[in-house]
């Protein structure tokens, strides 16, 4: 039997750490396609996910379910990686110069495409350094938005919820980060 | 453009809409219709379906290939070094006093330890009157009738303790009975006895419970093993 979200939350406020586990495991990969996309850095991510993951559990008895669990976690995670690209900013642009710039995602996100097709990984490679390097030129909001919307499927109340702040706010972020995107891969052509 | 009831500029303002399904059927009709006569909206909603398309791709490969184990395993050793989180009402409140006496310990000067000691003492009085009705043996679970023994304080009452305190521990006396000794000032050192309603050894500190027969206030006693860390309180 698979338990609902609401459930498996109220096991793990009464100290039931499988239940949190199943939580983890259900949520880690969504989680960390949205902060991958905010940090860019498979390495960071996956850490800010863990991070997420242990500030819920340590506010978990804190968790009314006023909103959803999963979007409660976005919000943690939003929040954790917002903070770290502004302390990370400067870095992450050096780092961008010298791989993703070169056509060198592997080295920019820490992932391997051994075993494809080659002229599918230097296409694939290409693809996703392009797309990559068109998001990191967002603003973290602006990227935040954007992931939670076009990777995640989220609506705008739920974007919204996550980020604390009204629907209309939600709603111009995504149309200007869209059309950022769009312009930024065109240019790439 | 060429449509009759939507302009260019219109249809960019409902385009992020029209993408996300949340038009009305009308608005929709409406986007479809301009679509039909605009090639370059057309081109451009096109692009936006594209774009889309191309970042799920591209993060949903990336976020595939990795090894996501980790987390789990990182989570998990984070949470086996936090206290239980089942525990009793009792427990709440010694773990949450430790946690509120470790920072009073970091922000004030040695010197200033005993009338951190003599706050600490007011604020348990008021978390016990807050949280009254329940005995003793309600909040501590797993002690036994044994542990509930006499023992010798070598104290004035509980509330000068707390301020003039300077290192008290709870040991085991010869016997095995458990006693309660506590090193105090030489000008107030008298001895007292008093019945524990609890005694609890755990996690690296002891609490007893009692109550003190001319007043009939309650006391809390935890001493931690680095000794001294936290003195009686009522």
């Amino acid at each position: 039997m698979e338990y609902g979200d609401a459930e498996l939350v109220q096991q793990a406020q009464g100290g039931d750490k499988v239940a949190f586990k199943t939580l983890v495991e259900r949520y880690q990969r969504r989680l960390l396609s949205v902060v991958i996309g905010m940090v860019r850095n498979q390495d960071d991510a996956g850490e800010l996910v863990q991070e997420t993951f242990i500030r819920a559990y340590r506010n978990l008895e804190g968790f009314k379910g006023d909103s959803s669990f999963y979007t409660w976690i976005y919000r943690i995670a939003v929040n954790l990686s917002i903070d770290f690209q502004r302390k990370e900013r400067k870095r992450t642009t050096i780092e961008f110069d010298e791989t993703v710039a070169l056509g060198d995602t592997e080295a920019a996100t820490g992932i391997t495409s051994q075993g494809r097709d080659p002229f599918v990984q230097v296409r694939n490679r290409e693809l996703v350094g392009k797309v990559f390097q068109a998001i990191e030129e967002l603003t973290p909001n602006h990227r935040a938005v954007i992931m939670l919307r076009e990777v995640e499927g989220l609506s705008y109340e739920e974007i919204a919820d996550v980020l604390g702040c009204s629907m209309g706010t939600v709603m111009s972020r995504l149309h200007y980060a869209r059309k950022q995107l769009q312009a930024r891969l065109a240019e790439f052509g | 453009m060429n449509g009759a009831a939507m302009t260019c500029a219109d249809f960019d303002q409902k385009l992020d809409r029209y993408l996300d399904h949340r038009l009305s059927s009308g608005e929709n009709s409406s986007v479809r219709d301009h679509l039909k006569l605009c090639t370059s909206c057309r081109a451009l909603a096109t692009a936006q379906q594209e774009c889309q398309a191309l970042l799920l791709t591209a993060v949903t490969d990336v976020v595939t290939a990795v090894d996501v184990s980790a987390i789990w395993t990182g989570v998990s050793a984070a949470i086996d070094a936090e206290p239980t989180r089942k525990h009793g009402w009792f427990q709440d409140q010694i773990r949450g006093l430790r946690t509120w006496w470790d920072g009073i310990r970091e922000t004030v000067s040695f010197g200033h330890t005993a009338w951190a000691g003599a706050a600490a003492a007011a604020v348990l009085v008021t978390m016990f009157t807050i949280g009254g009705g329940e005995t003793g043996s309600d909040r501590v679970a797993g002690s036994s009738s044994t542990e509930t023994a006499a023992i010798e304080r070598i104290a004035s009452t509980p509330s000068r303790l707390a301020s003039r305190s300077t290192s008290p521990s709870l040991q085991r006396s010869r016997s095995g009975t458990r006693v309660a000794s506590v090193g105090v000032s030489s000008n107030t050192r008298r001895r007292s006895s008093v019945r524990l309603d609890k005694l609890e050894t755990s996690t690296g500190h002891t609490v007893a419970t009692w109550t003190q027969p001319k007043t009939n206030s309650r006391v809390i006693w935890v001493a931690s093993d680095e000794v001294g860390a936290m003195g009686p309180m009522h």
